[in-house]
């Protein structure tokens, strides 16, 4: 069969090409080790957090505690309590999904608990820029009000009273929409995110193979046979797809064994194989259409080998892959729906920490594969367009 | 298959490419027989490429037809593939792929039956004289052993007709002679070849028949002595093509 023929000669030229293999192999399981070890000891820079609050403590702690929030400037705190609109089930759900990063909810009467749910996909080190000021606005109230106590008990008594504080327990935890609770570890997220910026790098060798056929005239000897252009296509994008999957392969491998040789709390993906492998797929998919479509519309070799990074680093930029996406100004986060790498990485933290079903990756998984059947129609079509845009031109 | 057997014919066929003012063919009408050696010969943009590129159903007309062995390239394009061979002008090779690995990915392309093909690639290794050579990557080969691949790679299916563009360009003298006897000898097989050149002398030795090319039409056809004869004061196909097209090649050359 002609398909095998292709795909073996696409893994000969990526096989006697070094560097590509280096690009491909190396960068991207060099990049997943050095970032996960950083980014799990160093907090991402964050701008402002979307907090909800679920506040109906009335005493003078739980008014406090809903003063002191509001002063904290990285969070962005929504008070729910009379809002008849939202539900805690509803709230919770919403954290569930990744609307709001946190939910905070204070009981109602003494002893007071305070419950903190997360999003299971921020970054750990991100929930301690949310509990470390929490327990601290707890200190100050409790010792706040103890003072004022004693001070009081103090005056009426004439005598000397050591300052106690008034119990309060905090509880932190983790929303999922399934009755499982996966506990998230920094890895469980830097890992997939990092390893979709190493499978979009295919772009390079893919996108350096076509131009090489191009100018070498080797297509033009390839389409005189008696092949159809569709098989050259569709044996590249098995090929590629393939070379991608690997390259997933190991770089969840170098998560599960050689990051806890680092002391990074390890990386689990324990029953999730098989969604995980659909979300790689449709990535490789995604990613291989990316390639052929660069390849095919980039003029010469430098103009692809330029483009399709910086058009990877642009999409990682705005997908969250470098910093969260609840992390950037409002008019980027708008824009960062539209970036395959951003459906890539939430297919991944979908089934990775928020537990979820197979369901809520489908929207993701639509987007990507079809992101990569419009990007092979374009490059297919890409002599069609350019007569027309020529004549137009002409006119 | 009769020896004056019609298998090209090609009707009044135009080319237009886009943003240029004249076609780049412009209503060429000529047949090719079965078993010719037939060169091509025109000056740099004259239209010889374009010729061919529609002839192997790698460029549409703009008008016109071409039949190959009853087969119109307009709709039967991947019937004809499967009859022609194309040694482009470029060294049409994966570099960084072993001489064999090319041959053995080019003849899984054409079908070539899996109990054939190492076998034939054998045979024109041997051929191109390249055999001790198969094995080591493309990029290192001189320019006449890519030449030689370059063509080995196009007659490996051994179709019936082949289209040569400018097959010799910088070749060395040895390399030229393997290209020449691996040519001769594909024609006496009863193949037909199409063949352009910028080399006269070149045409003079090999062609059965020349039709020399002009801005788009071929401005006169026959066999290279019809051809001298037919032209007044030309000694050779050189003094006939200065006549014809107006250019003196040997200049160019």
């Amino acid at each position: 069969m002609n398909i095998f023929s292709i795909i073996q000669k696409e893994w000969l030229l990526l096989w006697h090409d070094k560097a590509s293999l280096i690009i491909i192999f190396v960068m991207p399981m060099c990049l997943v080790l050095i970032l996960t070890i950083l980014e799990a000891s160093n907090p991402r820079d964050v701008r402002q957090l979307s907090v909800l609050l679920i506040n109906p403590n009335t005493s003078i702690l739980g008014k406090a505690i809903d003063k002191g929030l509001k002063k904290i400037d990285h969070l962005k705190i929504k008070n729910i309590t009379k809002d008849k609109k939202i539900s805690e089930k509803e709230a919770r759900t919403s954290i569930a999904e990744g609307a709001h990063q946190a939910l905070i909810i204070v009981s109602k009467k003494s002893p007071v608990k305070i419950t903190m749910i997360f999003d299971p996909a921020i970054p750990k080190a991100l929930e301690s820029t949310v509990v470390l000021p929490i327990k601290l606005l707890v200190k100050n109230v409790q010792l706040a009000i103890s003072k004022g106590t004693v001070k009081k008990i103090s005056r009426l008594t004439r005598q000397r009273i050591p300052v106690t504080n008034k119990k309060v327990t905090l509880y932190t935890t983790y929303a999922s929409q399934q009755e499982k609770l996966i506990k998230p570890k920094d890895a469980q997220q830097i890992v997939p995110a990092w390893t979709l910026f190493g499978m979009f790098l295919i772009i390079i060798p893919l996108g350096s193979i076509i131009i090489k056929e191009r100018d070498l005239g080797i297509l033009q000897r390839l389409y005189v046979t008696p092949s159809y252009k569709f098989t050259f296509l569709f044996g590249r994008v098995i090929a590629f797809g393939i070379v991608n999957l690997i390259q997933w392969a190991l770089m969840f491998a170098l998560g599960l064994y050689i990051l806890p040789l680092f002391n990074i709390t390890g990386f689990s993906i324990a029953g999730h194989l098989l969604p995980l492998f659909v979300v790689a797929s449709a990535i490789a998919f995604a990613a291989t259409g990316f390639g052929i479509l660069i390849g095919s519309w980039s003029r010469t070799f430098e103009q692809a080998t330029a483009i399709g990074p910086i058009l990877i680093v642009i999409g990682a930029a705005i997908g969250g892959i470098f910093a969260p996406v609840y992390a950037m100004p409002e008019s980027l986060r708008a824009i960062a729906e539209y970036s395959p790498l951003h459906w890539g990485q939430n297919a991944f933290l979908e089934i990775l920490v928020r537990n979820s079903d197979f369901e809520a990756i489908i929207p993701d998984l639509s987007k990507l594969i079809i992101f990569g059947a419009v990007c092979i129609s374009l490059a297919l079509l890409k002599p069609f367009i350019s007569q027309k845009f020529s004549a137009l031109l002409k006119r | 298959m009769k020896e004056n057997q019609i298998i090209i014919k090609i009707k009044n066929l135009v080319k237009r490419y886009p943003k240029t003012e004249k076609p780049a063919l412009n209503g060429i009408d000529f047949d090719v027989f079965q078993g010719e050696f037939f060169g091509l010969l025109g000056p740099n943009g004259s239209g010889k490429t374009t010729l061919i590129s529609i002839l192997c159903g790698l460029l549409h007309p703009s008008s016109g037809d071409a039949e190959i062995y009853g087969h119109s390239i307009k709709n039967k394009s991947q019937k004809i593939r499967q009859i022609i061979g194309l040694v482009p002008q470029d060294i049409a090779l994966y570099p960084t792929l072993t001489l064999r690995q090319n041959l053995h990915f080019f003849a899984k392309l054409y079908h070539i039956p899996r109990k054939v093909i190492n076998e034939r690639i054998d045979k024109y290794l041997e051929v191109a004289q390249l055999t001790d050579n198969a094995d080591q990557l493309v990029k290192g080969f001189s320019g006449g052993m890519k030449r030689r691949a370059n063509l080995i790679a196009g007659m490996l299916h051994e179709p019936k007709i082949i289209f040569l563009d400018e097959p010799t360009v910088g070749v060395d003298t040895i390399s030229r002679y393997v290209l020449f006897a691996t040519l001769k000898n594909f024609n006496k097989e009863g193949k037909t070849l199409i063949y352009t050149t910028h080399y006269l002398e070149e045409a003079q030795k090999l062609c059965s028949r020349i039709g020399i090319i002009k801005e788009g039409n071929i401005v006169t056809h026959g066999s290279p002595q019809e051809l001298v004869t037919r032209t007044e004061g030309a000694k050779d196909l050189a003094d006939v093509f200065i006549k014809v097209a107006g250019i003196d090649l040997r200049k160019e050359e």
